[in-house]
C-alpha cells in the first residue's frame, strides 16, 4: 500500500493547513474592491470583465466545496450536482425576471414568443429575495432527498451511483431545453436588470456581487470545516471507509448520506443563486452532463477530502479555463484532458494533497 | 393495404363478378379499339368542343380514350390536341374545320395538313370549365405514363378531384396498377366517388368496403361522411358504426405494432452501444466514460468510407457500409488498445480513477474531431437497397434502414456472443476476469488478453457507430447520450452477460418507445431510471448477473 | 426457552438461490457462555452470523433476541443498537481516524439526528472508552491512526469498538485468525476476560486449540446442518465430526 499517511483515505486535516486557499480568498475578496476603488486608467484598477471573472470563480469554488463534501468527505461521487446548481440558477433566474418585469414592466422574450400577454402566476412566489433564496434551498433541497433517498435507502453506491446522477443530470438539462414549458428553452432566462433594487449593469454592484461571492464562500467553507471536524464529519469519513462496520456499529448509515447530500445540494444550490446575477443569464448548458464531471475534476485536481483542496482546484482551472479560452480556445479540452489524466494516474492525491506531501517530507528531513 | 376490391366474402361475390363484367363491357371498347379514328371522328370531336361546352366531358372523355388506347397515333393525336388547347392554340374557323396554330403555320386539327388558306380567327381561350377538365385530363393520361412517380402524383390529382373522375378510365388504370402507392390512392378516390353516390346502396356497399381497408385516410373520410350526414339512413349508420370499428380496431393493432417495432429498432440500437459496454465494464471493471466516443469515431470512419468510395470507386458506393464494418472495428479496436496500454492499464481496481481518466479521453477524442470534421452533423447518404420501406398493416409502417439497422445489430451481437462463448478466446478473457491469478498460474497472459478486450469493446463500439449512421444524426457530441443510455442497460442486464445486456437493451427500448410518444423524452428516461432503481434494490448486480455471492 | 436464552434459533433455512447454505438449524445460547461454532468451509457459520446481524434474510425459521426481539426482520443498524455486536473475519476498523476516534464513534451507538453535529461526549462515555483502552491493551495508542495498528492490535480494537456499547450478545468470526502466538494468547485472555453473567460470547474458529480454551460448549457445523454440540471433549471424539473434518 501506497504511504498510507497521505492515501486518499486521509482524515480531515485541522485547521493549521488552509494557508493557501484562505489566501485565495481574501485575494478574490479585495480583488473587486480595485475596481471600485481605483478609478480606470490606473495600473491598478481592474476592469468590470475581471471582476465578474473572480465572482464567477468563487462560485465554481462553492460549487466544488460542495462536491467535495459529499465525494472526499462521505465518499459519494455525484456527477450530477450541476442539478443543484442548475436548480439554484433558474430559482434566481425567476426572481430576477419577476424584479425586471416590475422595473420595465415589459414582458421576457420567451414569454413574448409564447404568446403570453401577463406574467404567469407560478413565478409570482418568486418576487420577494429572502423568499426566493429559501426556495431555492428548500427546492434543492427535496430533489436531493427524493434521489438520496431513493439511492441511498437502495445501498446504491459508488460507480452506479455516478452514473445514475449522470443520467437525471442529462434528464433535467433535456427538460429545460423544452422550449414549450415556459422556463426559457434553450435561450434560458435573461433580460435582467434589477437585484434587491441595485442595478444589475452597474459596476458597483457587479463588484459587490463578487466580493459578497467570496465571502460566502469564505463562510461556507468555515461551516463545512467545522462539520468535518465534528462527531458528524467522523461518522462520513467512517461511512465512506466502511460503511458496513458503521452500520453494524449501529448507525443508521443512511441518514448520515442523506443529510450530508441534502446539505451539499443545498450550497451547490446557493453557488448557482450568486453565479446567476453576475453573469446575467441562466441557460439549460449549466445542467450538461459534461459540466458536472467537471466539477468532479476540480476537486480531483485540487485534492479530494480536504475542501481546501476543492477551492483550489476550481480556482486554478477555471483560472486557467478562461484564460486559455480567450487565447487558444481549441486547445482547452486537450489540456484539460491532460491534467485530469497525469492526476488521475500520477498524482491521486491532487495539487493540495501533492503539497502538504511536499511539505511532510521537508518536515521529516 | 388490402384492395378495397378483394375478394368478398359469402354473397358479395357475386357483386365482383358484376364489376369485372362491366369493367369489360366498358373497357372491351377501349380495348378494342385497335385500329385510329377515322380523321371525320377526330374533326367531329374538335368540332364539338368549339361549338358545344356541354359536349366537354364527352369529347375529352374520347380524347383520353384515344390517348390511352392502344392506337398510337389516336394516342399522339389526342395529346397534341390536349396540348394544343392548354397552349390557346386551336382555332375554331366559323366555316371549316378547326386547325391548330403552330411555329410554321396552321395544320388541320385532324389530320395535321398544313393549311394554306389564310386564317385570321384568334384561337379560342378555354374556360375555366374546361381548363378544369383539361387538368384532369391530364392527370388521366398521367395515369398511364411509365414513370412511377407521375402516376403516384396523378392519383393525388384524381383522389383531390374524386368527384369528376372518369371512373371506368380510372377502374382500367386500376387493374394496370402495380405501385402499391398508385392502388391505394386510386382505389381511395373510387371510395370516395362511391360515398358521394347519390344511390344508398352504393354508398352503403362503399362504407362496408372501407371498413375492409382501413387506414388513416379512410377512417377520416368516414369521420366526415358522418359529420356531413346527420340525416344518414338507418342501413348507413350501421354500416358507418361497424366500419369504424373495424378501422379503430385494426388501427390500434398497427399503432401497437408501430410502437413495439420502434421499440425493437430502439432496443436494437441500445443493445449494439451498451455490448461493448457491458464486456469493458463487466469483464473488466472499468468504466468507460469514452465509450460514446469510439461510437463516434466509428460513425466518423464510416464516413470516410463513404468519402473514399465517392470519390475512387462510386460502382461499389452502396456497399460502404459493409466496408465500413471491418474498418471501423479496426480502428476504434487499435485506439482502444492504445488507451489501455497508455492509461488503463495504470487504473484498475480504481473505478472512480478510471471513469475521471476516460472522461478526459473522451473530452479530448470531440475536440479531435470537431477540429478534423467540424461540429456540424455529417449527411450520410443512404444507399439505394436501403431506401424506402414497406407498409406491413394500416398505421404499421417499416423503413428498410430500421430493420437494417435491427438485423444487423443482432448479427454483431450474435457474433460477439459466439466469440464470448465459444472460441477460445473468449474462454481466455473469461477465465482471466473470473480468477485472474488461476489464470497466470495456467500461463495465460492476463495484462494482454485484458488489452484484447478492451479493443474488443472498443471496436464494437465502432461497429454500433457504422450501424448508427443509417438511423441517427452524427455530429461529434453524440456520443454522450448514447453512453448514458448504453449505461443504463449495463446496470440493469448485469455488467459482463451479453444475455442480460440483450434482455435489458428490450426492455428499455421498450419501455422507452411506450412512454416517450407520449409524455415526451424526459419522463421516459425519469421511468427508465425508476425502473432501474426499483430492480437494483432486488438484485443490486443487475438482472443477469455474473457473480453471485460474495 | 429459558429465561437466560440470549440467542434463540429455530428450524433456519437460508438459501442462495440453488444453494442450501443453511437448513433446519436450531441453536439456543444463553447468557454466561462462550459458545464456539466450527465446521469445515462453506459450513455455514458465516451466514449464521449474517442471519444474526441482519445482513441476511433467512427464507424460513425462527431468530429472536432475548425472547422477544425478532432478527429476521430488523434491520442491522437496529439489531446493533440492541445489543448485538459482530466482529468480522477481516478487521474491519476505521483506519483513516484515530484509535479513540475510532471507539468514540463505536461508543455512541448511532447518532440520532440531534447528536450528529454535538461533538461532546458525556463523561460516563467517556470513561468507558478509557476502560476499554485498558481492556484491549491499547491505551498507549489512542492517537494512533488506526491504519498504522499492526494486525493483532487491529482486531483488538474491532473488540474494544464493539465492548464500548456494552453489547449483549458477542459474535467474534475468527478473532485469531492471522496472529501471532503472543498476540493469540493474549486474545484468549481478552476473550476470557469478557465473560459476563450478561452476556453471551459466540466464536467461529478453526484453531481448535484456542477453542478449547476458550469455549464452553462446541457447536459444530457441516454443510448448513448442525452435526453435533457438546463440549470440546466430546465434538473432539465424535465419529461423524472426525469423518466431517479429515475426509470424505
Amino acid at each position: 500500500m501506497p504511504n498510507s499517511v497521505f492515501s486518499p483515505r486521509t482524515p480531515f486535516r485541522s485547521a493549521s493547513r488552509i494557508g493557501l486557499p484562505a489566501l485565495l480568498v481574501c485575494v478574490a475578496f479585495v480583488l473587486p474592491l480595485f475596481n471600485a476603488v481605483f478609478s480606470p486608467g490606473h495600473p491598478l484598477h481592474l476592469s468590470l470583465f475581471v471582476v465578474n471573472l473572480v465572482g464567477q470563480i468563487m462560485c465554481f469554488a462553492l460549487l466544488a466545496l460542495a462536491l467535495d463534501f459529499v465525494w472526499g468527505l462521505l465518499g459519494v461521487l455525484s456527477l450530477g450536482h450541476g442539478i443543484f446548481f442548475g436548480i439554484g440558477g433558474y430559482v434566481m433566474g425567476f426572481h430576477l425576471l419577476n424584479s425586471a418585469y416590475a422595473d420595465t414592466k415589459v414582458l421576457p422574450d420567451f414569454m413574448q414568443f409564447m404568446g403570453w400577454s401577463t406574467f404567469p402566476a407560478a413565478l409570482k412566489p418568486f418576487a420577494d429575495l429572502p423568499m426566493a433564496l429559501l426556495l431555492g434551498l428548500v427546492l434543492a433541497v427535496l430533489v436531493g432527498g427524493v434521489v438520496g433517498l431513493a439511492a441511498f435507502r437502495s445501498r446504491i453506491n459508488g460507480v452506479y451511483f455516478s452514473i445514475i446522477t449522470q443520467a437525471l443530470t442529462y434528464a433535467l438539462m433535456l427538460l429545460l431545453f423544452n422550449n414549450d414549458l415556459g422556463l426559457g428553452g434553450n435561450n434560458g432566462l435573461t433580460g435582467f436588470t434589477l437585484l434587491a433594487g441595485f442595478n444589475l449593469a452597474h459596476e458597483s454592484t457587479q463588484v459587490a456581487l463578487a466580493s459578497l461571492s467570496a465571502v460566502v464562500l469564505a463562510a461556507v467553507f468555515f461551516l463545512l470545516r467545522r462539520l468535518a471536524l465534528s462527531s458528524f464529519g467522523q461518522a462520513m469519513v467512517a461511512v465512506r471507509d466502511d460503511e458496513a462496520r458503521l452500520r453494524f456499529l449501529g448507525f443508521r448509515t443512511d441518514r448520515i448520506k442523506l443529510a450530508a447530500w441534502c446539505l451539499s445540494a443545498a450550497v451547490a444550490a446557493l453557488a448557482g443563486m450568486l453565479y446567476v446575477p453576475q453573469v446575467g443569464i441562466i441557460n439549460p448548458g449549466i445542467v450538461s452532463p459534461t459540466l458536472s464531471v467537471e466539477i468532479a475534476v476540480w476537486v480531483a485536481i485540487g485534492g479530494r477530502g480536504t475542501l481546501a483542496g476543492a477551492v483550489l482546484g476550481a480556482v486554478i482551472l477555471s483560472c486557467l479555463k478562461f484564460w486559455l479560452s480567450a487565447e487558444i480556445p481549441s486547445a482547452w479540452p486537450f489540456v484539460l484532458a491532460g491534467i485530469t489524466l497525469l492526476i488521475t494516474v500520477a498524482l491521486q492525491n491532487g495539487l493540495w494533497g501533492g503539497l502538504q506531501q511536499l511539505r511532510a517530507w521537508k518536515a521529516v528531513s | 393495404m388490402k384492395s378495397l376490391f378483394e375478394p368478398l366474402r359469402g354473397t358479395a361475390r357475386w357483386r365482383r363478378w358484376f364489376q369485372h363484367l362491366m369493367l369489360a363491357c366498358l373497357c372491351g371498347p377501349l380495348l378494342q379499339a385497335q385500329a385510329a379514328m377515322p380523321a371525320q371522328e377526330r374533326s367531329s370531336i374538335v368540332a364539338s368542343i368549339c361549338t358545344d361546352p356541354g359536349s366537354y366531358r364527352g369529347a375529352l372523355d374520347r380524347i383520353v380514350q384515344a390517348v390511352v388506347g392502344a392506337s398510337s397515333e389516336d394516342a399522339a393525336w389526342g395529346k397534341t390536341l390536349l396540348e394544343r388547347l392548354q397552349a390557346v392554340a386551336v382555332i375554331c374557323r366559323a366555316q371549316g374545320a378547326p386547325v391548330f396554330k403552330v411555329d410554321h403555320g396552321v395544320v388541320d386539327a385532324a389530320t395535321f395538313e398544313p393549311v394554306t388558306e389564310a386564317v385570321d380567327e384568334l384561337p379560342m381561350v378555354p374556360t375555366l370549365v374546361l381548363a378544369r377538365l383539361l387538368k384532369t385530363s391530364q392527370a388521366e393520361i398521367e395515369l398511364f405514363s411509365p414513370d412511377v412517380l407521375i402516376r403516384r402524383a396523378a392519383a393525388q390529382r384524381m383522389s383531390q378531384a374524386y368527384a369528376q373522375i372518369n371512373e371506368p378510365l380510372v377502374r382500367l388504370a386500376l387493374s394496370k396498377a402495380a405501385d402499391p402507392e398508385v392502388i391505394a390512392t386510386l382505389e381511395l378516390a373510387l371510395a370516395k366517388r362511391s360515398l358521394a353516390s347519390g344511390s344508398v346502396e352504393v354508398r352503403v356497399e362503399a362504407i362496408r368496403a372501407m371498413g375492409k381497408a382501413p387506414s388513416e385516410s379512410t377512417r377520416s373520410l368516414l369521420q366526415k361522411y358522418q359529420e356531413d350526414r346527420p340525416d344518414m339512413s338507418a342501413g348507413e349508420r350501421a354500416a358507418l358504426t361497424q366500419s369504424l370499428s373495424q378501422i379503430d380496431r385494426a388501427l390500434e393493432v398497427g399503432r401497437a405494432a408501430s410502437i413495439f417495432f420502434s421499440g425493437l429498432s430502439y432496443a436494437g440500437v441500445l443493445l449494439i452501444t451498451a455490448l461493448g459496454l457491458s464486456i469493458v465494464f463487466g469483464l473488466l471493471g472499468v468504466i468507460n466514460l469514452a465509450h460514446g466516443e469510439f461510437i463516434m469515431i466509428g460513425a466518423y470512419a464510416t464516413y470516410v468510407v463513404e468519402k473514399w468510395l465517392q470519390a475512387h470507386a462510386p460502382g461499389w458506393f452502396d456497399a460502404y457500409v459493409f466496408l465500413a464494418i471491418p474498418f471501423a472495428f479496426l480502428v476504434c479496436a487499435l485506439i482502444g488498445i492504445v488507451l489501455e496500454m497508455t492509461i488503463i492499464r495504470h487504473l484498475y481496481k480504481r473505478p472512480l480513477e478510471t471513469l475521471l481518466a476516460t472522461w478526459a479521453v473522451s473530452i479530448a477524442l470531440i475536440k479531435l474531431v470537431q477540429i478534423l470534421f467540424g461540429s456540424q452533423n455529417v449527411e450520410f447518404i443512404t444507399p439505394s437497397f436501403l431506401q424506402g420501406g414497406v407498409q406491413l398493416y394500416p398505421g404499421f409502417f417499416v423503413t428498410w434502414n430500421r430493420v437494417f439497422a435491427i438485423a444487423l445489430g443482432l448479427v454483431i451481437f450474435a457474433t460477439a456472443y459466439a466469440l464470448i462463448r465459444q472460441t477460445r478466446f473468449g474462454l481466455l478473457i473469461r477465465a482471466t476476469t473470473q480468477r485472474r491469478d488461476t489464470a497466470r498460474a495456467l500461463g495465460i497472459p492476463a495484462s494482454s488478453i485484458d488489452r484484447l478486450a478492451f479493443g474488443l469493446g472498443s471496436g464494437l463500439a465502432g461497429l454500433a457507430g457504422v450501424v448508427l449512421t443509417q438511423i441517427a444524426s452524427v455530429n461529434p457530441s453524440m456520443g454522450t447520450g448514447f453512453v448514458i443510455d448504453a449505461f443504463m442497460v449495463v446496470v440493469l442486464g448485469g455488467a459482463g452477460s451479453l444475455v442480460g445486456t440483450a434482455v435489458s437493451s428490450l426492455i428499455l427500448g421498450e419501455v422507452n418507445q411506450l412512454i416517450e410518444p407520449f409524455h415526451g423524452a424526459v419522463a421516459a428516461k425519469v421511468a427508465v431510471l425508476l425502473l432501474i432503481v426499483l430492480i437494483i434494490q432486488r438484485r443490486p448486480q443487475g438482472l443477469f448477473a455474473l457473480k453471485t455471492r460474495g | 426457552m429459558s429465561q437466560t436464552t440470549a440467542l434463540y434459533i429455530n428450524g433456519l433455512n437460508v438459501r442462495f438461490g440453488g444453494f442450501a447454505a443453511i437448513t433446519d438449524l436450531t441453536l439456543e445460547i444463553r447468557y454466561g457462555e462462550t459458545r464456539a461454532l466450527i465446521g469445515p468451509n462453506g459450513a455455514g457459520k458465516t451466514t449464521l452470523m449474517d442471519v444474526i446481524t441482519g445482513k441476511t434474510r433467512p427464507n424460513s425459521g425462527e431468530v429472536f433476541l432475548d425472547r422477544t426481539l425478532d432478527l429476521a426482520v430488523r434491520g442491522e443498524a437496529e439489531i446493533a443498537r440492541s445489543g448485538i455486536g459482530r466482529k468480522f473475519q477481516k478487521p474491519s476498523v476505521f483506519e483513516a481516524l484515530p484509535v479513540a476516534q475510532n471507539l468514540e464513534l463505536a461508543v455512541r451507538r448511532g447518532l440520532g439526528w440531534g447528536a450528529m453535529v454535538m461533538s461532546r461526549l458525556s463523561a460516563v462515555q467517556r470513561e468507558r472508552i478509557d476502560e476499554v483502552l485498558v481492556t484491549i491493551g491499547l491505551q498507549e495508542e489512542r492517537q494512533r491512526k488506526a491504519a498504522e495498528l499492526s494486525h493483532g492490535q487491529k482486531q483488538w480494537l474491532e473488540i474494544g469498538m464493539l465492548l464500548v456499547a456494552e453489547p449483549k450478545v458477542l459474535l467474534l468470526d475468527e478473532p485469531v485468525a492471522g496472529m501471532t502466538e503472543a498476540e493469540s494468547e493474549r486474545t484468549v485472555e481478552l476473550i476470557a476476560s469478557l465473560r459476563s453473567p450478561a452476556r453471551a460470547i459466540v466464536v467461529v474458529e478453526h484453531d481448535m486449540e484456542f477453542v478449547g480454551r476458550v469455549a464452553d460448549l462446541v457447536s459444530v457445523l457441516h454443510e448448513g446442518r448442525l452435526l453435533g454440540e457438546g463440549s470440546m471433549q466430546a465434538v473432539r471424539t465424535n465419529a461423524k465430526v472426525i469423518q466431517v473434518y479429515l475426509g470424505r
